[in-house]
């Protein structure tokens, strides 16, 4: 039997941890309740912001989409208006209505030629070359160009290099007359341009004074004839020809013909590709000469000793060939001339060398110039045999590198011979000359360049030459 | 110069002035008329990059003119005996590409 007392106070007990429990219990409750409010509150608070920066964001997309709508249409605005200045500028100018036009063409160039020859570094003005086109209609071409020099002594040279008529006669003739560049090979017709051709000079025995033709004033029928994928060309001149000068024959265009023997020749090439082209070219003219008038001493001493025309032959024949595919050039050109004919000096009699002479200082001397002119002219054999021949490679940088300097970096190498044969009075230009050169294009016409040049003369009395040239050159 | 090579030299340049005179009155007489040929300026722009680079840099359509192409590539077309229809191609496509 659990004593009444202990039963009591058990009683109590629990009674009183039961309200205390509750009290404590709603405590708690209470405490939980506030903080779960708060917390409610703040999730509203949290929710009401994101939703406004929602419509903040919705507005602020909104926006950059109309921007955006904006300058595209700007942009279509702007393209659309260029357009249509384009187009106006364009019929402003009305190009093809006009029958006449003309054009003012040319190139131009500058440098630097350094040598351990006996010639002093310098800077020089190259060439200023001019070229004039007028065009009428579509089968009506004058072109011309001058070559506009300065001299080594300050003197300004000009020189007329072509002046021709184009008649356009058919899709596969082309008549040209008057006075153009030399058909033969290919390095004076189409490369000779400084801004064209590679390197800084000509090869040796190209370019004037060399055995490769300059120009002659005559008459040309030339033109294209496709024959499938392939292309034949040709280019058929009679002309004035060469004349017989001190140093040989002076292989330009003359406003005259000093002998009534034309010149005949020209070129034929075949194209089996558009970047292959293989040439073969000829060329022939009759020379004359005089032999010297007697002095009234020898005339009292010798009177069977007059004066008499001269005449010989010139001959050249050549073959060319270029491979232009891709970043390659690789060029190939071979000329042979001879002069024959013309009487020997009989060493074996007794007459003095300078009795027998030719070329136009004799003619010379027939006029007004007299006893000075005379003694002043050449005594030489013309008859001679003439070689030049050149090999080049050329490689455009931009097949191997995108890097926006290198990519107008190109190399050149060049080799070539001249040769001159039977007459030891020419012999002395006899040389073999390497190039190797560099060339940085700054646009399509516009180069500049540095070269080396060995120039290895055949003549033991003639010293070997090294230089050294920097070039800027422009095709405008 | 021997004479047989003068006289077939000779020969040729006559018989050549005369077919060229002979085309000339028949191109005169025939004259195509001009239609615009959709595939030009395709071929153009394939002659021009096979071309104008034989001897000197491929320079592009918008360095002249629309007038100036048109006499520059006349004077190409003599100075590199270009086949007369190629030129033609060339010149469509440098003044169509040159806006």
């Amino acid at each position: 039997m659990i004593k009444r007392s202990f039963r009591n106070t058990l009683i109590a007990s629990t009674a009183m941890l039961t309200v205390f429990g509750a009290l404590f219990g709603s405590i708690d409750a209470s405490a939980q309740d506030n903080g779960l409010e708060a917390l409610r509150q703040k999730i509203e608070a949290m929710e009401l912001q994101l939703e406004s920066l929602k419509e903040g964001l919705e507005k602020t997309k909104e926006a950059v989409d109309e921007a955006q709508g904006t300058a595209s249409r700007a942009e279509k605005e702007t393209k659309k208006a260029a357009r249509l200045a384009r187009a106006a500028a364009k019929a402003a100018r009305a190009p093809d209505a006009a029958w006449a036009k003309w054009h003012l063409t040319g190139y131009a160039d500058v440098g630097f030629v350094a040598t351990d020859g006996d010639a002093k570094d310098s800077f020089v003005t190259g060439h200023f070359n001019p070229g004039y086109h007028f065009q009428y209609k579509d089968f009506f071409l004058f072109e011309s160009e001058l070559e506009i020099a300065t001299e080594d002594d300050g003197e300004t040279n000009i020189e007329l290099e072509y002046s021709q008529v184009d008649l356009l006669v058919s899709d596969y003739v082309t008549f040209v007359v008057g006075k153009y560049l030399s058909p033969i090979g290919q390095f004076q017709e189409r490369l000779h341009p400084t801004w064209i051709h590679k390197l800084a000079d000509p090869p040796a025995g190209f370019g004037h004074g060399g055995v490769q033709p300059l120009s002659d004033t005559g008459l040309q029928l030339r033109g294209a004839i496709p024959i499938d994928t392939a292309t034949f060309t040709y280019a058929l001149a009679v002309g004035n020809g060469p004349r017989l000068g001190d140093h040989g024959p002076e292989l330009e265009g003359f406003g005259s013909d000093d002998n009534g023997n034309k010149s005949f020749g020209g070129r034929l090439a075949i194209l089996p590709f558009g970047y292959l082209e293989v040439g073969a070219s000829y060329l022939n003219a009759g020379l004359s000469g005089v032999s010297a008038e007697p002095d009234e001493h020898e005339e009292e001493e010798d009177d069977d000793h007059d004066a008499a025309p001269l005449k010989g032959d010139y001959e050249l024949w050549g073959v060319d060939a270029a491979f232009t595919k891709g970043n390659w050039d690789l060029r190939f050109e071979y000329l042979k001339s001879k002069v024959n004919g013309f009487p020997a000096a009989d060493e074996e009699e007794e007459h003095h060398d300078d009795e027998l002479r030719f070329g136009t200082s004799i003619q010379a001397s027939e006029g007004e110039h007299g006893d000075e002119e005379e003694e002043e002219g050449h005594a030489a054999n013309p008859n001679a045999k003439w070689r030049a021949w050149y090999v080049q490679a050329a490689y455009r940088l931009s097949g191997i590198t995108s890097h926006p300097v290198l990519r107008n970096l190109e190399p050149v190498v060049r080799y070539g011979e001249l040769k001159i044969t039977g007459n030891d009075e020419f012999a002395e230009s006899n040389e073999k000359r390497f190039n190797v050169g560099l060339n940085y294009w700054f646009a399509p016409s516009a180069v500049a360049r540095a070269m080396v040049e060995i120039r290895d003369f055949q003549d033991h009395d003639r010293k070997d030459e090294n230089r050294f040239q920097m070039q800027i050159a422009y095709g405008f | 110069m021997n004479g047989a090579i003068k006289f077939l030299m000779t020969t040729a340049a006559s018989g050549l002035v005369a077919i060229s005179i002979a085309g000339a009155a028949l191109a005169a007489a025939e004259t195509p008329e001009k239609t615009k040929d959709p595939s030009q300026f395709a071929r153009g722009a394939q002659a021009w990059a096979e071309t104008c680079n034989r001897c000197h840099s491929l320079r592009s359509p918008r360095e002249l003119t629309d007038e100036i192409w048109e006499i520059s590539v006349t004077h190409m077309r003599v100075r590199g005996n270009l086949p007369a229809a190629k030129a033609r191609d060339i010149k469509a496509f440098l003044k169509a590409s040159n806006n």
